[in-house]
C-alpha cells in the first residue's frame, strides 16, 4: 500500500533532502527530479511528503528558503543548507555510513 | 536556530497563517508549471501533461492539509478553524443549535444550582466578612454525667485570663444569639434575631461598617454593660430609612432605651446560616436587656454567657498551634481556680475553619445536606437526560451531514481531523449550554436571594469561579462523554467516514436505541415520583383536620421579652382580647399557649383518680381563653367552654376545670358520659397531683395538620397554664389580613414596644407544613416534564431518521402493493418496541427510587399500581404522539419519484 511505502521513507526522506540541496540551492521540482535523476528513476517522491518535510526542515533551521528566479525566469522558493543543517547532514551521513556498512557487513557473512 | 528564533517564528506562524498559505499556494502552483513543462518537452499534450503533473503532486488539496500540520501552531490554528466552521455551522441550522444549547442549559441549571448552594453552605465565608481564611470557631466541649455534649461557658473573667499572653490568636470573641424586639417612637414593634457578642466580635471578624463603629471595650465592661446596640443594614433602613443616620439614634430594645453605635454592611447577616441576625448587643448587657435579676456572672469565674467563639489566628500560626496553646492556657485557668473551672481539667479544645455555613454551635447541614441531595439527585438526572438527548441529536444531526463528511474525507481531511471537527461541535455546544445555564442560575439566584429555607438558612446561589469552573466542566465533559464517546467507539471500525456520520450503521443505531431507551426510563421514574407526591398533596389537601383554618389571623406574642411578669402578662391578653374584640375586622378572638400547626403543644401526664402514677397517659395539652373553640369553629360535643374569668383566674394550685377532646374523653371514659367526672394531672413526684373536673368535650383537631392523628388534647384555663409564648388567634369574616391588622393595632395601643410576630394565619402555618412536599414535587414535576419533552424530541428524530434511512424499502413496499397502513405500523413498531423497553425499565427504576420518598407519602404507597400504569400510559401516548409525524410523512410519499431519484 502507498502508505506503507511513504512510511519506510518517512525516516530516510529528511536525510535525502538534505543531502540533495548539499552542493546547490534548489526547489522544490529541483529536489524530486535530482532524486529521480541520481536513482535512475527509482525513487519518485509524491508532492505530498516532500513538501511537509521541506517545510519541517525549515522550521528546524536545517534549511533556509529563499525566493529566486529560476534558469527560465520563474519565481520560485529555493532550499538551501543552514549551517545547522550541514551539522546535522554530516551526523547523519556518518550514522548512515556506520549502518549500512554494518548491514553490508551481516549480508556479507550470511 | 534559537529557541528564541523558534519562538518568534511560532508566533508569526500564528498570526501569518494568510501569508503562509498564499506561499504555499505560489510554490505549488510553480511545482505544478515546472512538472508541466518538462512533460510537454517529452511530447505530452498540455491538458495531459497538467493531469500528470497534479498526480505527482499527490493531490493538490492533501498537501496542503499535510503541509499545514508542519506548522507550529497548526494545531491551534485548526482548532480555530474548526470552531469557526462549527459556529458556521450551527448559524446555518439555528434551530439545531437552539435545542441543543437549551437542553444542555436545562440540563445543567440544576447542577449549577446545587453547586451554588453547597458553595454557599460549605465553601464561601459569611459575606461581609474579611480575611476569611484566618478566621476559625472555638469551643470547649465537655460532657455531661450521661455523656452528652455540654460545652463549657467561659466566663468573662476567665476570658481575660485566657487572652492574657495568647500568641496564637490575635482575638477570640463571644457570640450567643437569641431574640428581641425593637421599636423606635411611631413604629410598630419588630421582633428580631439578635446577638450578644463580645466588644471585640467585629474587629476579629474585620468588619467594615455601613455606618458608625464597633463596639468599643469599655461597653461591654462595666457590669450591665452600656446600652448600645448594632444594627444590620435592612433592620437600620427599615427603622430609619436611611442607615446611614441611624447611629447616635435612640431605639427601644425589649422596652429599654438604646442607643444605636453603628450599622453592619447590607450583606452580611452574621454567621449562622440559619438565622438572620439583625441587631448585636454586648455580651455584657445580656441580663439588663431580657429583663433577668442582675445576675453578678460578670464578676463570677466559673460560668459566663458564651460557649461559642469566632477568633483571629496571627499570621502564620495554623490549627495545631492554636489549639496546642489554647489548651495548655486552658488546663492552666483549671489549675489556678480547680474549684470553678473544673470542667477546664478535662475540657477539649475544638478550633475549626467553618466557611459558610456556621460559627455557632448545633449542625444545620444535616438538614441542608438532605435538600442538597435531593437536588443533586434531580440535576444528575436532568443533565443525564440533556446528555442524551443531545447525543441523540447529534446523531441524528451526524445522518445530515454525512454527505458533507464524506466529501471532506475525499478531499484528504484524516479520520482525526474528522473526529476532531465533531468534538469541536460537541464541545462548542456544551459550553453554550453551560453558558446559559449558568446564566440562569445565576438569574434565578438573584430572584431566590433572601428564601430562607425551614431550618436551613437562606437561599443563596454564588456563582463564582468554582462553581462555574465546574458547571461549564461538567457540561463539557457530559457533551463529550455522550456526543463523542459513541463516535470514537464507533470509528474504531475503520474507514474514513464515522460511524456517527453513518446512521445506518447498526452499531450507531444501538447506541441510539439505549439512549432513547435510558430517557423514557427516567422520564418515566420522575413522573412516578411526581404523581405519587401530587396525589399526596391532593390527599393532604382533602383530610378533615377538624377545624376551618380559613379567615383565621394569627401571631404569636411574648411580653417576657420586655419584662412583664405572667400577672402583667395576664392583663395584657386579657385588654387585647377586649380592644381586638371591639374591632369590626374581628369575630371572635382568643389566647392560647398552643394553637394547631402554628405553636407546639406542651404535653403533660394525666390519669383516672385512685390509679396509678405508672399508669398516667401523655398527652397535648392547651391553655386556652374562653373563645378558642368558636375561633376555630370547633364544636363543643357536650358542656360548656371556660368563662373569661376562668380563663384569667390567678394561678393556685388547684386544677379548675378542664375541657377534654373527644379522643380524650374515649381514652379515659369510654363512652360512658365525661362531664362532671374528675381528670387527675401526674405531676412531678414530689408535687401532689391535680384533681380537674370536666366541664366540656370539645371536637377532635390534628394538631400537627393533616398528616397527623387526631389527637388528645386537654384544655385549660389560661391562667394557669405556665405562661411562655402565646398565640392570638383571630376570625374575620373578611380576609385575614385585616384582622391581623387590627391585632397589631390593637396590641400597639397597649404597649407600642412590645411587637406581634411569626406566622400571620393558620392557612400559612397549613402551607408551611405542605411546602416541603410542594417543593419536592414541583422540582420532580418540572424535571418529570423536561424529560418527557426531551424524550419526545429524542425519539422523534430517531422515528424520522429511521423514515429517512428505511425510504426505499417503503417505496418498493408501496410499489408492489402494501398499503400506508402497514407502512405506519412498520414506523410505530419500532418506537413502540422501544417505548416497552423504556417503559420495563422505568417501572423497575421508579420501584427502587419512589422508596426515597416514602415518608413523605400520604394516603398512597409508593408502589400504588394505578399510579405506575397511568405514568406509563402518559409516556406511551407520548410515544406514539412523537413518531406519528414521521410516520405519516413517510407513508405520504410517492414511490415512483423516491424510486427513480435513486
Amino acid at each position: 500500500m502507498a502508505g506503507k511505502r511513504n512510511d519506510l521513507l518517512y525516516g530516510t526522506l529528511d536525510f535525502l533532502v538534505l543531502r540533495t540541496v548539499r552542493l546547490e540551492p534548489l526547489h522544490g521540482y529541483g529536489i524530486k527530479q535530482r532524486l529521480l535523476q541520481v536513482t535512475q528513476g527509482a525513487l519518485d517522491i509524491n508532492g505530498g511528503s516532500l513538501f511537509p518535510a521541506l517545510y519541517r526542515l525549515e522550521r528546524q533551521g536545517l534549511l533556509a528558503a529563499k525566493w529566486r528566479e529560476t534558469d527560465t525566469g520563474r519565481r520560485a522558493k529555493f532550499y538551501s543548507l543552514t549551517a545547522a543543517g550541514r551539522r546535522r547532514l554530516k551526523d547523519e551521513t556518518r550514522t548512515w555510513e556506520r549502518a549500512s556498512e554494518t548491514i553490508a557487513r551481516v549480508v556479507a557473512a550470511t | 536556530m534559537g529557541w528564541l528564533d523558534r519562538a518568534r517564528k511560532a508566533v508569526s506562524d500564528i498570526f501569518n497563517r494568510d501569508r503562509f498559505e498564499r506561499e504555499m499556494d505560489e510554490e505549488l502552483r510553480g511545482f505544478l508549471d515546472l512538472a508541466a513543462e518538462d512533460r510537454e518537452r517529452t511530447g505530452a499534450t498540455p491538458s495531459d501533461a497538467r493531469r500528470t503533473a497534479r498526480l505527482s503532486l499527490g493531490g493538490v488539496e492533501a498537501c496542503k492539509e499535510n503541509a499545514r500540520d508542519v506548522r507550529v501552531g497548526a494545531a491551534l490554528d485548526s482548532l480555530a478553524r474548526d470552531a469557526g466552521f462549527s459556529i458556521r455551522l450551527l448559524r446555518r441550522n439555528p434551530s439545531f443549535a437552539i435545542a441543543a444549547i437549551l437542553t444542555i442549559a436545562l440540563g445543567t441549571f440544576p447542577l449549577a444550582a446545587t453547586a451554588g448552594l453547597a458553595n454557599a453552605v460549605f465553601f464561601r465565608p459569611a459575606p461581609g466578612v474579611t480575611g476569611a481564611d484566618g478566621l476559625v470557631h472555638v469551643e470547649f466541649v465537655t460532657h455531661d454525667e450521661t455523656g452528652d455534649r455540654d460545652n463549657a461557658r467561659l466566663s468573662y473573667l476567665n476570658h481575660a485570663d485566657l487572652m492574657n499572653g495568647l500568641r496564637g490568636l490575635t482575638g477570640l470573641a463571644g457570640h450567643s444569639g437569641g431574640s428581641a424586639s425593637i421599636a423606635v417612637p411611631g413604629m410598630g414593634a419588630l421582633h428580631v434575631d439578635v446577638n450578644f457578642v463580645m466588644h471585640d466580635y467585629f474587629r476579629v471578624l474585620g468588619m467594615r461598617m455601613a455606618a458608625g463603629r464597633h463596639f468599643a471595650p469599655e461597653e461591654d465592661r462595666e457590669p450591665g454593660g452600656t446600652p448600645v446596640v448594632i444594627l444590620g443594614h435592612m433592620l437600620a433602613t427599615t427603622l430609619f430609612g436611611n442607615p446611614e443616620g441611624a447611629p447616635g439614634r435612640s431605639v427601644q430594645v425589649n422596652g429599654l432605651d438604646f442607643t444605636v453605635v453603628g450599622v453592619t454592611p447590607p450583606e452580611f447577616r452574621g454567621l449562622q446560616n440559619d438565622h438572620y441576625s439583625q441587631m448585636w448587643l454586648p455580651g455584657s448587657t445580656s441580663s439588663y436587656a431580657r429583663h433577668v435579676p442582675r445576675d453578678r456572672w460578670d464578676r463570677r469565674r466559673g460560668s459566663g454567657l458564651f460557649e461559642s467563639f469566632v477568633g483571629r489566628l496571627a499570621p502564620n500560626v495554623d490549627l495545631q498551634q492554636a489549639r496546642a496553646e489554647l489548651t495548655v492556657a486552658t488546663r492552666a485557668l483549671a489549675d489556678a481556680y480547680p474549684a470553678e473551672n473544673r470542667h477546664f481539667h478535662t475540657a477539649e479544645i475544638l478550633v475549626e475553619r467553618r466557611p459558610g455555613m456556621s460559627f455557632a454551635g448545633g449542625n444545620p447541614r444535616k438538614k441542608v445536606t438532605l435538600m442538597v441531595t435531593l437536588f443533586v439527585s434531580a440535576g444528575v438526572l436532568l443533565l443525564l437526560l440533556a446528555a442524551a438527548n443531545v447525543g441523540n441529536l447529534l446523531f441524528f444531526r451526524g445522518a445530515r451531514r454525512r454527505d458533507e463528511m464524506a466529501l471532506r474525507s475525499a478531499l484528504g481531511a484524516s479520520r482525526w481531523r474528522l473526529l476532531r471537527a465533531h468534538l469541536m461541535d460537541v464541545s462548542l455546544i456544551s459550553l453554550l449550554g453551560g453558558a446559559v445555564g449558568l446564566l440562569l442560575t445565576f438569574w434565578i439566584g438573584r430572584l431566590l436571594e433572601g428564601i430562607v429555607i425551614p431550618e436551613a438558612g437562606f437561599l443563596r446561589l454564588p456563582i463564582d469561579w468554582r462553581v462555574a469552573g465546574l458547571v461549564l466542566a461538567g457540561s463539557v465533559l457530559v457533551g463529550l462523554v455522550f456526543g463523542g464517546a459513541p463516535a470514537l467507539f464507533a470509528s474504531s471500525g475503520g474507514g474514513l467516514t464515522l460511524a456517527v456520520h453513518r446512521a445506518g450503521n447498526r452499531r450507531g443505531r444501538r447506541i441510539r436505541d439505549s439512549l432513547t431507551v435510558m430517557q423514557l426510563a427516567i422520564s418515566l421514574s420522575l413522573l412516578v415520583g411526581a404523581m405519587l407526591l401530587l396525589v399526596t398533596i391532593r390527599n393532604l389537601v382533602r383530610v378533615d383536620i377538624g377545624f376551618d383554618p380559613a379567615r383565621i389571623a394569627s401571631a404569636t406574642i411574648f411580653p417576657r421579652d420586655n419584662g412583664y411578669d405572667d400577672a402583667r402578662s395576664l392583663v395584657f391578653y386579657r385588654e387585647l382580647l377586649d380592644r381586638a374584640g371591639a374591632t369590626p375586622a374581628v369575630a371572635a378572638v382568643s389566647v392560647s399557649t398552643g394553637a394547631p400547626m402554628i405553636s407546639g403543644i406542651s404535653r403533660t401526664r394525666v390519669q383516672l383518680p385512685g390509679r396509678d402514677r405508672e399508669q398516667a397517659i401523655a398527652v397535648a395539652t392547651n391553655g386556652v381563653t374562653s373563645d378558642y373553640f368558636d375561633v376555630l369553629s370547633l364544636p363543643l360535643l357536650t358542656g360548656r367552654s371556660f368563662s373569661q374569668g376562668e380563663a384569667f383566674g390567678p394561678p393556685d394550685d388547684t386544677c379548675g376545670p378542664v375541657v377534654v377532646s373527644e379522643s380524650l374523653a374515649r381514652l379515659l371514659f369510654g363512652t360512658s358520659n365525661a362531664l362532671e367526672r374528675v381528670v387527675v394531672i401526674a405531676r412531678s413526684p414530689r408535687r401532689a397531683p391535680m384533681e380537674c373536673r370536666v366541664v366540656g368535650v370539645a371536637a377532635d383537631v390534628r394538631g400537627d395538620g393533616p398528616g397527623a392523628e387526631w389527637e388528645p388534647i386537654l384544655y385549660r384555663p389560661l391562667g394557669r397554664s405556665g405562661l411562655l409564648r402565646v398565640t392570638v388567634l383571630a376570625r374575620s369574616d373578611g380576609p385575614p389580613s385585616l384582622a391581623s391588622a387590627a391585632l397589631r393595632e390593637a396590641a400597639a395601643s397597649i404597649d407600642p414596644a412590645i411587637p406581634l410576630y411569626g406566622r400571620t394565619s393558620l392557612t400559612e402555618g397549613i402551607e408551611f407544613q405542605m411546602a416541603g412536599r410542594r417543593i419536592i414535587s414541583s422540582v420532580l414535576g418540572l424535571v418529570a416534564l423536561l424529560g418527557l419533552l426531551m424524550a419526545a424530541v429524542g425519539l422523534y428524530g430517531l422515528v424520522a431518521e429511521t423514515v429517512v434511512d428505511r425510504t426505499r424499502e417503503f417505496a418498493v413496499r408501496m410499489a408492489i402493493g402494501a398499503g400506508p397502513r402497514s407502512i405506519l405500523m412498520a414506523v410505530l413498531r419500532q418506537a413502540l418496541v422501544l417505548a416497552g423497553i423504556g417503559i420495563g425499565v422505568g417501572i423497575a427504576l421508579s420501584a427502587g427510587l419512589s422508596r426515597t420518598i416514602r415518608s413523605q407519602l400520604f394516603g398512597v404507597t409508593e408502589m400504588a399500581p394505578w399510579v405506575y400504569l397511568s405514568a406509563a400510559g402518559l409516556l406511551a401516548a407520548i410515544v406514539v404522539l412523537a413518531s406519528l409525524a414521521p410516520a405519516v410523512r413517510a407513508t405520504r410519499m410517492n414511490p415512483v419519484d423516491v424510486l427513480r431519484a435513486d
